[in-house]
């Protein structure tokens, strides 16, 4: 072994990263683990959300709408929630894998920023949300979704979903600092994930259901997500489904994060 | 500075428990210093709190001439610390690894790409470089570890049971590696179960019980 590298005279000059720099080595760090498993990028960013689309919009389609073409209409904003929110899980196994493992000591005896490590890996995941977002849309145009407010709307609705899955993930990323094990992070999101994905307006309109039925649905900040993302798509959202709808983006981004980073940053000091 | 590690009375517990019962050490610059004892001695934990990963219940230590519990940061830029399970990121590869690190630690790109592949030649990784770590045996994992954690130059290095699990072939290696560091000016303090490792490789041994 040769280690000549480690005389003095060869030592190249080091400056401590800002935090800016350091969050994004560990956006890339997160780039890399998806471009190393590229396979399961595609299956989770293209076929699952395809298969769901298509599985709801023929299965449910003639039974809910009694057309494919009419329920698009009114699924595809919703599909779109229903893609991203359970994708924004990965940022709690992705630190709750950091904190399980050898890794964290390292990245804790390294003098850069150490929220970068949170904040890195959060920003990141946001291209997942955004191939997997652009994929529904395409499927959707080529299954007859037409958005009555044009590529702006779609635009817009778009990227109110990347936000709202921002602020979902952070409460993951809370309980992934939280939980002991990754199996354990994936295992009580999907508990809080899916019941309130499906009692929710993602499929049908709650304007049938009996009154409290429909007072408790539209409370849930799924449902209030999805109005403001069909609002925006199809050009009918007014100030309150505005405001409410970043209103629930935002709310967990206020509570979550610095709770979350609180978390890591103290996480086996005691 | 008279030593580089130095701890006078360290003391943790854990609910009620305790782990460290005083534990007085001084270590000097380039030496190879063994910490011996059997499983729950408590050398995890007086490793921990020396790299300020762990705040003692009491006692003070220096390292590097920095107080661990005052100084954090000024330690943390001073030494490297490897733990009983490789600290790397196993999605990656080997040479995303030591990039990655690197960057972390303030090189440019172009010296972290040249510092990476010049650690993975040396410590014979080049051809593994491209692989994921969770394809690595043992032995590689605790190499690679190793590779990364002199990227920063450390002054002082901490390795909790390196040779945990690996093969006698492995081991000799580890400990050629351990023996350059520590000839190229390297403080090290590691620990171990093995009184055999320790009487090979230190240059004086502490025991703990």
């Amino acid at each position: 072994m040769n280690l000549s590298l480690l005389s003095e005279e060869r030592k190249p000059a080091m400056r401590r990263p800002g935090s800016l720099t350091a969050t994004a080595l560990f956006a890339q760090r997160t780039l890399y683990h998806m471009r190393n498993n590229g396979f399961g990028l595609a299956i989770e960013a293209v076929v699952s959300p395809i298969v769901l689309l298509l599985i709801f919009t023929f299965l449910f389609g003639g039974a809910i709408e009694g057309s494919v073409s009419g329920y698009i209409q009114y699924l595809l904003p919703g599909i779109l929630v229903l893609t991203v929110v359970p994708m924004s899980v990965y940022s709690g196994t992705t630190l709750c894998n950091d904190l399980a493992k050898g890794v964290y000591a390292r990245f804790r005896t390294m003098p850069f920023w150490q929220p970068a490590a949170v904040f890195g890996s959060v920003v990141a995941e946001g291209l997942r949300y955004a191939a997997a977002l652009l994929v529904v849309l395409t499927a959707g145009l080529a299954l007859g979704f037409r958005p009555d407010d044009g590529i702006a709307g779609a635009a817009l609705s778009g990227l109110y979903v990347l936000f709202f899955a921002y602020g979902a993930s952070w409460v993951f990323a809370f309980i992934g600092t939280a939980a002991k094990r990754p199996e354990t992070v994936s295992g009580t999101s999907m508990m809080i994930v899916y019941p309130l994905l499906f009692a929710s307006n993602v499929l049908v309109d709650t304007s049938t259901m009996p009154g409290w039925l429909q007072a408790a649905i539209d409370a849930n900040p799924i449902s209030i997500a999805v109005e403001l993302t069909r609002g925006l798509i199809h050009g009918t959202a007014d100030a309150l489904d505005i405001a409410a709808g970043l209103g629930v983006g935002l709310l967990p981004i206020a509570v979550f994060a610095p709770w979350t980073v609180h978390a890591y940053l103290t996480k086996g000091l005691r | 500075m008279a030593y580089v590690i130095e701890a006078h009375d360290l003391r943790k517990s854990f609910r009620g428990q305790e782990a460290v019962r005083g534990v007085d050490l001084a270590v000097r610059r380039g030496e190879i210093f063994a910490l011996l004892g059997p499983n729950g001695a408590g050398k995890t934990t007086t490793i921990r709190m020396l790299a300020t990963l762990l705040r003692p219940d009491a006692g003070a230590a220096r390292v590097c001439g920095c107080d661990v519990a005052a100084d954090a940061d000024g330690v943390r830029s001073r030494i490297s610390v490897t733990g009983q399970y490789a600290a790397l990121d196993e999605s990656l590869t080997g040479r995303q690894n030591a990039t990655l690190f690197a960057r972390l630690h303030g090189y440019s790109r172009r010296e972290a790409q040249a510092q990476a592949a010049e650690l993975l030649e040396a410590f014979g990784l080049a051809d593994a470089g491209g692989r994921t770590v969770a394809t690595y045996s043992g032995g590689m994992r605790r190499r690679l570890d190793l590779a990364v954690g002199i990227l920063s130059r450390p002054e002082a290095m901490f390795l909790d049971e390196p040779t945990t699990g690996l093969d006698p072939q492995s081991r000799r290696e580890l400990w050629e590696a351990v023996r350059r560091l520590a000839k190229a000016g390297t403080t090290i303090l590691l620990t171990t179960q093995y009184l055999e490792e320790a009487d090979q490789l230190a240059d004086r041994i502490g025991f703990i019980a």
